[in-house]
């Protein structure tokens, strides 16, 4: 059983993809098509393209199954609580007949259960966000569409319960957009790419990682720059597998001369890595004395038929900020 | 210096605004039981009440769907454009000249009218006055009801179906009461307009008389004073319940 989805027809999207049961992340910068992708599984906005879900057609030519007759639940990134009415009573309004009720439970989870009697307007924007997750879980739906659905809820907070969604899955599907790509890296079963409306197929973050599929989404992942290993292949420099100096025991050695400083007024690190035509600069996390030395070590290296250091993507290769 | 002036220009205006009702009021309620004694008026006033009622049903009826389908186009399609022209000449034409056209339309020499006429006399029946009322009302009503619709996000709506609520649904839950106070202005503009319809019932149904008919009749036959009287009948009918909802509201729309 797994939600498939071909864009063809489609006038923005590009690209086929097929989600299985878990925790799916869509991952991608903003404009780059996540909204309407999402939109289009939950069948608003265009009507386009071929979804199937369990051996049923949801989109299909001119063959449309509306809204409220696909098995999901969606969440849009502002969400649009019916203003006139407390929390619980829309809740109670999308509450799937015949079932237990777990909204309290997520509601508790959420942090939100001293709000439900009240109005929207009485909440914070990330009050509102898990609100309408709640909501969205009261419909006992098996898939469940979250766009960008906690981009106004902080941080650590937002980990927190990511870290509840994946330790008790509140529906055997869950789609989630969002432009963190630390948190879908960590969370999710599988991270779906989609830039500028071409839909990469899922896959899991580590393979994902290892094998980025191009180098524009391997500079999305952050890797800053490549070098050849043998014919047709190169290895991609993370700054967060790159150690200083030569440890072939740990990983791939790099000749190059390499200068480490503190950066002044801050807690970072400044890299400045020159290769034989190329020089990479990057900051890291961590503070460190200076440092001078003639090689790297790219550790655990991802090697890709492809080189990151074309001239377009070096003029990306400045200061890179966590 | 601008509010000055404004604030003068505007008690002015109040007051002449005002002056109609008042007039109305002192002049019409000095004969007002009497006025209703008078051959015809109580008939006339249980016509107006009843063809009221039902062309109000019928533009409730018609207008509501007609307004969520309108809510519902594309925002810059045709269809919709097109609607709003139309409908919009529809609630300038003259009454008047609406009243000559449906004259003609139920008149025996058409098509219609000799159709109409096959089962009964077309014209000058209780049907062509609600008919009457019912086009002059409708385009009140419709464009009223679709600026209500138009107000709500259609996000709200879009939202209710992703979350598995049917479009019936959602309009009950959530269209249906967020819109009531623009819908019950349209249904009372439509009243008003309704009860007040002269220009083509004139033309269309002299018989059943309503009251504004009534009230021409009466100027004709007894004078000002006794039209008066039924004129404050007229208006009593009409107008407390939208003034009412203007002031619950506390504005305008």
């Amino acid at each position: 059983m797994s939600l498939s989805l071909k864009t063809a027809g489609h006038p923005f999207l590009r690209g086929e993809a097929e989600w299985n049961r878990g925790l799916n992340a869509i991952i991608g910068p903003s404009g780059a098509g996540k909204t309407t992708l999402l939109r289009l599984l939950a069948g608003l906005g265009e009507k386009a393209g071929d979804i199937q879900f369990d051996g049923r057609a949801w989109q299909e030519g001119s063959h449309h199954v509306p809204p409220y007759r696909r098995p999901m639940a969606f969440v849009p990134q502002e969400p649009s609580l019916i203003p006139f009415r407390p929390i619980r009573q829309q809740i109670d309004w999308v509450s799937a007949p015949g079932f237990k009720s777990n909204s309290e439970e997520w509601a508790e989870k959420l942090e939100i259960s001293s709000v439900l009697d009240r109005y929207p307007r009485m909440l914070s924007g990330g009050e509102q966000q898990r609100a309408a997750i709640v909501r969205a879980l009261a419909t006992h739906q098996p898939i469940l569409l979250l766009d960008e659905a906690l981009s106004q809820v902080e941080d650590r907070l937002r980990q927190h319960y990511l870290q509840c969604l994946k330790n008790g899955p509140p529906a055997p599907w869950v789609l989630y957009s969002t432009h963190h790509l630390n948190e879908a890296l960590e969370f999710s079963d599988t991270v779906t790419v989609i830039l500028k409306g071409q839909i990469y197929s899922p896959r899991t973050p580590q393979d994902l990682i290892m094998t980025p599929p191009n180098a524009e989404i391997a500079w999305m992942l952050g890797y800053r720059g490549s070098f050849p290993l043998d014919n047709g292949r190169y290895v991609l420099i993370h700054p967060s597998r790159v150690v200083p100096g030569t440890h072939p025991d740990q990983g791939v050695v790099y000749p190059a001369s390499v200068t480490i400083q503190p950066k002044p007024h801050s807690l970072l690190s400044q890299w400045v890595v020159k290769g034989h035509h190329t020089t990479w600069q990057w900051e890291l996390p961590q503070y460190s004395k200076e440092w001078k030395g003639n090689a790297i070590t790219i550790i655990n290296p991802a090697i890709v038929p492809y080189p990151l250091n074309s001239e377009e993507v070096l003029s990306y290769a400045r200061p890179i900020s966590w | 210096m601008l509010y000055k002036t404004s604030q003068t220009v505007g008690i002015v205006v109040l007051i002449l605004t005002a002056l109609p009702l008042v007039v109305l009021i002192e002049q019409g309620s000095q004969s007002l039981t009497s006025s209703i004694a008078a051959p015809g008026v109580l008939r006339a006033l249980w016509t107006t009440l009843s063809s009221g009622v039902l062309a109000l049903g019928l533009c409730f009826a018609l207008g509501l769907p007609t307004a969520y389908w309108l809510r519902n186009q594309h925002s810059q399609g045709r269809i919709k454009r097109l609607f709003a022209v139309l409908l919009v000449t529809a609630l300038l034409m003259p009454p008047l000249v609406l009243g000559l056209v449906l004259a003609f339309i139920m008149a025996p020499t058409t098509f219609t009218g000799s159709w109409l006429n096959t089962v009964n006399s077309a014209s000058n029946t209780f049907p062509a006055l609600v008919l009457a009322q019912v086009y002059e009302a409708l385009p009140y009503f419709v464009l009223t009801a679709w600026s209500a619709f138009a107000m709500i996000p259609t996000q709200w709506e879009e939202e209710a179906w992703a979350l598995h609520k049917t479009p019936w649904q959602t309009f009950r839950f959530v269209l249906w009461p967020a819109s009531r106070p623009g819908l019950f202005t349209a249904t009372w503009m439509a009243w008003a307009r309704i009860v007040g319809a002269f220009g083509s019932p004139v033309v269309v149904a002299y018989h059943p008389t309503a009251l504004p008919v009534q009230i021409w009749i009466t100027i004709e036959e007894s004078g000002l004073p006794q039209a008066l009287a039924l004129a404050l009948w007229l208006v009593l009918i009409g107008l407390p319940i939208p003034a009412w909802l203007t002031w619950k509201k506390g504005g305008i729309l």
